[in-house]
């Protein structure tokens, strides 16, 4: 079994998504910040019309704010019941991965990591985590 | 939001077949096994058994509105009962009829991935009535009410309000039909097209702009032609030209023309812009209008189901009630009538419960036996209709309210005092605010009329009550024809634009820095003589109004937006255009973001926010930020700690609902199976409140109720007992034992759940 895994980067660590929910990659767009949201959803973007939640995957995953050096890039994803924007510092290729390379997430890995991906893909001199879009989606409730 | 709701319905109904699965074999082995059971004890074992699992199989279906199983599993559970008090002896057609029911619980259970035709399903009533029969031994009675309706399942009526006789089918010649899936699709399409008339429009005015540029071009010309010409006809030095002038004055003759024919073109190209633009806005104006026509409903659809409300309503309480409804044929937004459902149910229940007295009482004060309370609505113009309810009953006492809201802690005993009857009133649609005794489930004035308001104020409708001591209230709702499309004021906040429904805007102004006035600790302006509070919507919103003209201007915007009767003036820092916007929902990440009702794209592609104006009123008068320069970070940090519930629900459907909806409202959930499991995890973590169902095995909601007010950490922890049981009684003694309130389970809409542990916590 093969598939198909874009990959992305956030804060030199290595991600990937699974390229039949990707529906698109956006450049910057405008962004409409919403006031008194949780500090996870960054803005909103006008996609052809339609108003997409933009997600600051960084602050969703706990890692450090993104550098003023990196302007990022939209990762659009169609979820079942909305789409929704994930910011990511840059998008990558996309590679063939087969199930054998899939691994369950380490445990050492960082509990606000490790909820929203679902598992590693053992790459010749990295790991790869794979994003539960759902679950990164959905936020959490807001940590006190 | 209707997406969101339906994924976890079907989540939830996958739930419950496994649930429901288990229940409908525990009770039909049971049943077995009672028929040959050889001793007390074990019969006794048994009938407890399937007692309990019809139980909670009819909790678990009541949770996912499946009714007819509700009902089986009712009758089902009144017959067990009837044999745990050995009031009769079980004859082999009892055991027959259990088994009949039980299959049938099997069909509808089956039914639901498939929906099978009405006539296929198995008569609910009939069997119900059956087993009425053999259980007070007389076969055949009609039982009263309930079961005169020949449809079981009102939800299914609904959701086929067109009936399509044999012969109509044969006939077909003008009405088809389409699901309202279909329709809905291509009116939100339709609804879409908007964007593009803005964006013509933004299109049009751009180039009426720019074709004006050349005249600016032209100005210069002229006045700098006369040196050009002087600078032509001037022998150079030695009596030639240079050629470099020559082929400079060429240049500057073509340029003219050259900027002659843009002109021209550009002028032409705006003209038929703005033709276009013309033509595209009426085409679509007619496209949605004819195609919101297609979604409209008359009201009588919604408003059919309160007569029998209202009887089998004045019949328990012993009162006389006739209904009267005029324009039921007026017709709205069929996605409005929806919304109203739950409204006008409430206001019906308050009529009856609240507004008519009993015959004798009526009589004494000179009164027709038989109140009277009517429905009626008329269409206000091209885009509004009224709908008014009136009962002739005892009004609503001022002092009432007054006393009611001092108990809610909404108002000090002083300010209530200086507040007239006129302002008083509005309170009602507080929640909070109930003039009835104890806290039970959704009668009221309490719950009832606050959950009205949010429903009529989230349709951008408004709602207003006023009432005669002794002889009538009135309750008078203004709702658009249509939803989703409505005129909106673009408002700026430093650098944010905002939109403010126009609904909800009474008028926008400009003060002066020294018209503002404080009186007590609030800032003032004067509107017609009366003292409108203000406030700052940068600091409601917690943005920063940046600019420092905006700051240095000695005069500056207001709107003055109301709501329910309130009516607050907020300073932004400037007020640029309104118009008609189209409203889109956001994801759900952000639905419970307060102040934010949706968002819209302006004509120019940019996303803007559309507030929630009672949100902000409420906000305003509660956080202290009226008239006061409280910080908005610090009400943030405030409501960012979130509260933990612990739910406690042997049936794993109804504990699944439980948690899907209490962790959709913002709260963490933890989740115990019993009493005993509940008390356990409370003593080991640390909850704000706790939700839990009565009927449990080994420890119920009463003891675990008692059990937690024993105990001295716990005293104050808020108990929200959710049951099945809708018995005076039972509500009494969760009142005695110390429970905070008492909710009977509901539907699949828990809204009243939430605002009882809203006001808990």
């Amino acid at each position: 079994m093969k598939k198909q895994v874009c990959t992305f980067t956030l804060d030199d660590m290595l991600f990937g998504v699974d390229v039949p929910v990707i529906q698109e990659v956006l450049r910057p767009q405008t962004m409409t910040r919403v006031p008194l949201a949780p500090s996870v959803v960054r803005g909103l973007i006008n996609l052809r019309g339609q108003i997409l939640t933009a997600i600051d995957l960084r602050e969703r995953l706990g890692l450090p704010p993104t550098p003023a050096d990196i302007s990022g890039m939209n990762l659009v994803v169609r979820l079942p019941d909305e789409t929704v924007s994930f910011l990511v510092d840059d998008v990558g290729e996309v590679l063939d991965l087969s199930e054998d390379q899939f691994e369950e997430s380490p445990v050492t890995l960082h509990r606000s990591i490790s909820d929203v991906t679902s598992g590693v893909y053992k790459l010749k001199d990295r790991l790869l985590l794979l994003l539960n879009v759902t679950a990164a989606a959905t936020l959490p409730a807001e940590r006190n | 939001m209707p997406n969101r709701d339906d994924e976890l319905l079907k989540r939830l109904l996958a739930t419950f077949k496994i649930e429901a699965q288990e229940h409908i074999e525990t009770i039909a082995s049971g049943l077995v096994e009672l028929e040959q059971a050889s001793t007390e004890t074990l019969r006794k074992s048994v009938l407890d058994s399937i007692f309990r699992s019809a139980h909670s199989l009819k909790g678990a279906a009541r949770a996912v509105n499946m009714m007819d199983i509700e009902a089986l599993c009712q009758s089902l559970e009144s017959g067990f009962a009837v044999l745990k008090r050995r009031e009769i002896i079980p004859s082999p057609e009892l055991f027959d009829l259990f088994h009949r029911i039980v299959d049938s619980l099997g069909q509808l259970l089956a039914s639901i991935d498939s929906p099978a035709p009405t006539t296929a399903r198995p008569r609910v009533s009939d069997l119900t009535r059956a087993l009425t029969g053999i259980l007070t031994g007389k076969p055949s009675v009609t039982p009263s009410t309930l079961s005169e309706t020949p449809t079981e399942d009102p939800a299914l009526s609904e959701l086929e309000p067109v009936r399509t006789g044999d012969e109509e089918k044969r006939t077909v010649v003008d009405t088809i039909r389409v699901s309202t899936a279909k329709l809905d699709a291509v009116l939100l399409q339709t609804e879409e097209m908007l964007s593009v008339t803005q964006a013509a429009a933004q299109h049009a005015a751009q180039l009426r702009q720019l074709s004006k540029a050349p005249s600016e071009w032209r100005k210069k010309w002229i006045r700098i032609r006369p040196d050009v010409r002087m600078l032509q006809k001037s022998p150079s030095e030695s009596g030639d030209r240079l050629p470099q002038l020559a082929r400079l004055n060429e240049f500057l003759d073509w340029s003219g023309d050259f900027i002659e024919t843009l002109e021209t073109d550009l002028a032409e190209l705006s003209q038929m812009a703005t033709r276009d633009q013309r033509a595209v806005t009426s085409m679509v104006d007619n496209l949605l209008d004819d195609m919101k026509k297609v979604v409209m409903q008359p009201f009588s659809t919604l408003l059919d189901i309160l007569p029998r409300m209202v009887r089998e309503l004045s019949r328990e309480q012993g009162k006389e009630v006739e209904l009267s409804i005029q324009g039921g044929d007026i017709e709205i937004d069929r996605r409005i009538l929806e919304e109203m459902k739950d409204p006008l149910i409430h206001l019906a229940r308050n009529c009856v419960d609240h507004g008519i007295e009993t015959p004798t009482e009526r009589v004494s004060l000179g009164k027709a036996a038989r109140g009277t309370i009517t429905f009626s609505i008329s269409a206000r113009n091209g885009s509004n209709v009224e709908l008014l309810v009136i009962d002739d009953g005892r009004g609503i006492r001022a002092d009432k309210v007054r006393a009611a809201a001092g108990k809610a802690h909404l108002l000090s005993p002083e300010k209530a005092e200086s507040l007239a009857d006129k302002e008083i009133l509005p309170l009602i649609f507080q929640s909070g605010v109930s003039t009835s005794p104890i806290i039970t489930d959704i009668s009221g004035r309490g719950l009832g009329l606050a959950i009205v308001k949010e429903k009529v104020e989230r349709l951008n409708g408004a709602l207003s009550v006023t009432t005669e001591p002794g002889r009538e209230t009135s309750f008078r709702i203004i709702l658009p024809l249509t939803l989703a499309r409505f005129h909106g004021v673009t408002v700026r906040v430093g650098e944010h634009l905002f939109v403010l429904p126009t609904s909800n805007v009474e008028r926008v102004m400009r003060v002066k820095k020294e018209e503002v006035k404080t009186v007590g600790n609030r800032e003032t302006i004067s509107l017609r003589g009366e003292a409108v509070a203000l406030a700052r919507l940068c600091h409601v919103l917690g943005v920063e109004q940046k600019s420092n003209a905006d700051m240095a201007s000695d005069i500056f915007p207001v709107v003055i937006l109301n709501s329910a009767n309130q009516r607050i003036a907020f300073q932004v820092d400037e007020v640029l255009h309104e118009q008609e916007v189209l409203v889109k929902t956001l994801g759900k990440q952000l639905v419970r973001v307060r102040n934010i009702a949706g968002a819209t794209v302006l004509g120019n592609g940019k996303v803007v926010p559309i507030l929630n104006v009672p949100d902000l009123i409420h906000f305003a008068m509660h956080s202290g930020e009226v008239g006061t320069r409280a910080p908005a970070a610090e009400h943030q940090v405030a409501e960012a700690k979130q509260k933990s519930i612990l739910v406690a629900e042997d049936s794993i459907t109804s504990r699944t609902l439980l948690k899907n909806i209490l962790e959709a409202a913002g709260y963490r959930v933890e989740t115990s199976v019993d009493g005993v499991d509940a008390f356990t995890k409370l003593r080991s973590g640390d909850f704000d409140l706790v939700v839990s169902d009565v009927d449990m095995p080994r420890m119920n909601g009463f003891g675990l109720t008692a059990k937690i007010r024993g105990d001295k950490r716990f005293v104050d922890l808020p108990v929200i007992l959710v049951t099945a049981l809708d018995s005076r009684e039972d509500r009494e003694h969760g009142i005695d034992v110390g429970a905070s309130a008492y909710i009977v389970k509901g539907s699949f809409d828990q809204s009243n759940l939430l605002e009882v542990i809203r006001r808990s916590l």
